[in-house]
């Protein structure tokens, strides 16, 4: 009987455990394997609206949270590049040879027409340091169990002030995510399709957006290649590479 | 002192050897192979154009550009663009013309050369030289610090999404010293002229030198600019700041610099001075509205209308309205306004992105006003209407 009870004591534990796991562990964890001391990726993104249907290919290089350099290779939009360092943006269009400094109403344009927004690649301090965040229970998103997290802006420098996350338990990648305005009107929603391993890291390779302010509109983002902790090019982040 | 100055020289000369050595040995020890790859864009337009108080002419024409460039290579690139135009003269005065003459025309806008080298561990510094387009400054049509290609285009295309795309011959050196701030020195060379024909030969006196300082101040982007025009034999200087107080704003403004020779209102003669503001709505359904508004102020121009047609009046406005429905939809209202004599070009427009690389493109051109003024009904090209197609592949 007594071993029973220590059991079922152990049992229980192990349950109260497994559902009050820390929501910062979860983000943290979550965090290690989307973000990456390096990285160079290729991909495309599919943009659908009301009209039709187009694809966009680039090739983006990042450094932890705060670096990111994003050039566009698609025959259309070729030699377009996005640098963002230390939550500034800058834009280079190769026919006009121009540097453009992103600031104010203009960060809130959607990057090639796409349901990203400029603004949606600012803040970069990680979860943790924008927002406060919670456990608000499990849930399965197309059959994997998942963690449901909310996360609560503490920093005024973030897109969304509220987002509400699913995280795979078993491997701690994002599965689905909401976006809301302070108000609680849900702005986008992201949906992840398949995840790619490099490296011992987990991450969205393909996922898509739909900014629920517009009608008929979605962009699926999709990874066709990643390398992880690679050494990056020196000078990759500058205004020099920008207009290079 | 002098025996100091000469080793200092002498040291200096050694350094600027040693550096052009390594470089020089460096970009022999770096492969420069690089594939090659290719896009073309063909744009069919046809254009109705009003040529006299009865007269209409409707002309047809297809320009193409084929772009070959190097992929592959991160120390070296090159770009070559070939334009070739086919059918009806694309210059108002023979498309309005009553029988304008089929030509193919050639043109060259971009053939140039791009190679870095390292500066230090995390910085590199790249030369560019051949036929390249620089912007220094910002604005959209006036833009004052542009001293390399005018405060104002000489050919702006109003239904492009860049309405100003000069390029020069140059070669150019972008030295970056932090990750926001870099020098950049340039020097222009006399147009080469491409048509075959024996050119009389330029004076090298023609060139054009100069530099801008790029840095950011705060939040404020800030550039400073001076070059030397050698066909005009000045010298100008320019500043330019960009920033966000509740919309964007950009100004610029650029001097005649007095030197030796030249006084205070020489200087003032060729002030000039634009200002652009800049607001971009988002609407709920996913259309957005962008406002922007841009000034030319040069106040030694003339400020009362004159009797003569192309006068230089001393404000000039561009606003522009685009309201994009969806992304790939942009129905816009361009207009360039001279206040003095009420006259104006208004250009509506609507470009229709179909599917990728294709796009529809339909617009008008009119101007407003009597035949002395800036813009006159009953000039050349009074009134256009315009549909083209263009791919990009």
């Amino acid at each position: 009987m007594k071993q029973f009870i220590l059991i079922l004591g152990l049992v229980c534990a192990a349950a109260v455990y497994g559902w009050a796991m820390d929501a910062q562990e979860i983000i943290t964890r979550m965090e290690e394997n989307q973000t990456h001391d390096t990285s160079r990726m290729e991909g495309k993104m599919i943009i659908q609206d009301r009209f039709g249907q187009r694809t966009s290919s680039f090739i983006v290089w990042a450094k932890g949270n705060d670096k990111t350099m994003v050039e566009f290779t698609s025959s259309g939009e070729r030699g377009q590049k996005v640098l963002r360092t230390e939550n500034q943006i800058y834009l280079y269009y190769p026919d006009a040879s121009e540097l453009i400094r992103l600031q104010g109403a203009a960060l809130r344009e959607s990057l090639l027409g796409s349901d990203v927004s400029y603004e949606d690649m600012t803040g970069n301090k990680g979860f943790l340091a924008d927002y406060k965040v919670s456990l608000a229970g499990e849930e399965s998103v197309d059959g994997n169990a998942c963690y449901v997290v909310n996360l609560d802006a503490i920093s005024r420098d973030v897109a969304y002030p509220k987002q509400k996350m699913w995280v795979d338990k078993k491997l701690f990648v994002m599965r689905k995510a909401e976006q809301y305005a302070l108000s609680g009107r849900l702005l986008k929603v992201m949906d992840v399709k398949e995840t790619m391993r490099v490296d011992g890291k987990i991450f969205p390779s393909d996922m898509t957006i739909s900014d629920q302010l517009k009608r008929n509109s979605q962009t699926e983002f999709i990874i066709d290649k990643a390398e992880i902790g690679i050494k990056l090019p020196p000078g990759i982040f500058s205004l020099e590479n920008l207009s290079w | 002192m002098v025996v100091g100055r000469l080793r200092m020289h002498a040291g200096l000369a050694r350094f600027c050897v040693a550096a052009v050595t390594a470089c020089a040995l460096m970009a022999l020890a770096l492969p420069a192979y690089a594939e090659v790859a290719q896009s073309v864009e063909i744009d069919a337009q046809s254009t109705l154009s009003r040529t006299g108080s009865d007269n209409w002419n409707l002309a047809g024409f297809a320009t193409t550009q084929l772009q070959l460039y190097s992929v592959g290579n991160r120390y070296v690139k090159g770009e070559l663009a070939i334009d070739a135009t086919v059918g009806g003269d694309t210059t108002p005065a023979s498309a309005a013309a009553d029988s304008p003459e089929p030509n193919v025309r050639f043109d060259i806008p971009r053939a140039y050369i791009k190679v870095r080298f390292p500066l230090s561990e995390a910085l590199f510094y790249h030369v560019t030289a051949g036929k390249a387009r620089i912007t220094w400054g910002n604005g959209s049509l006036f833009n004052a610090g542009n001293l390399i290609f005018g405060a104002t285009a000489t050919n702006p295309d109003f239904t492009a999404g860049t309405i100003r795309d000069d390029t020069a011959w140059l070669i150019a050196l972008f030295l970056p010293v932090s990750t926001y701030t870099f020098f950049e020195p340039v020097v222009l060379f006399p147009g080469v002229d491409l048509s075959g024909s024996a050119a009389p030969p330029t004076d090298p006196l023609d060139s054009a030198a100069g530099m801008r300082f790029h840095t950011q101040i705060g939040s404020t982007k800030t550039e400073l600019a001076y070059l030397y025009n050698g066909v005009d034999r000045l010298h100008e200087a320019a500043v330019s700041v960009q920033g966000h107080l509740l919309v964007d704003w950009y100004t610029a403004v650029n001097s005649e610099v007095p030197v030796a020779g030249t006084s205070a209102s020489d200087a003032f003669a060729n002030l000039a001075v634009s200002i652009g503001l800049l607001h971009i709505a988002q609407f709920t359904g996913g259309s957005s509205l962008s406002l922007r508004l841009e000034a030319l102020l040069r106040p030694d121009a003339y400020w009362s209308e004159q009797a003569e047609a192309g006068t230089d009046y001393g404000i000039s406005l561009f606003p522009e309205v685009v309201w994009s429905p969806v992304q790939s939809v942009n129905i816009y209202l361009r207009s360039v306004v001279s206040p003095v004599d009420l006259s104006a070009m208004i250009i509506p427009g609507l470009s229709w992105s179909i599917y990728d690389g294709f796009t529809f493109n339909a617009f008008a051109t009119v101007m407003a006003g009597e035949i002395h003024d800036a813009y006159g009904l009953g000039q050349t090209g009074g009134v256009q209407l315009a549909t083209s197609v263009s791919f990009i592949y």
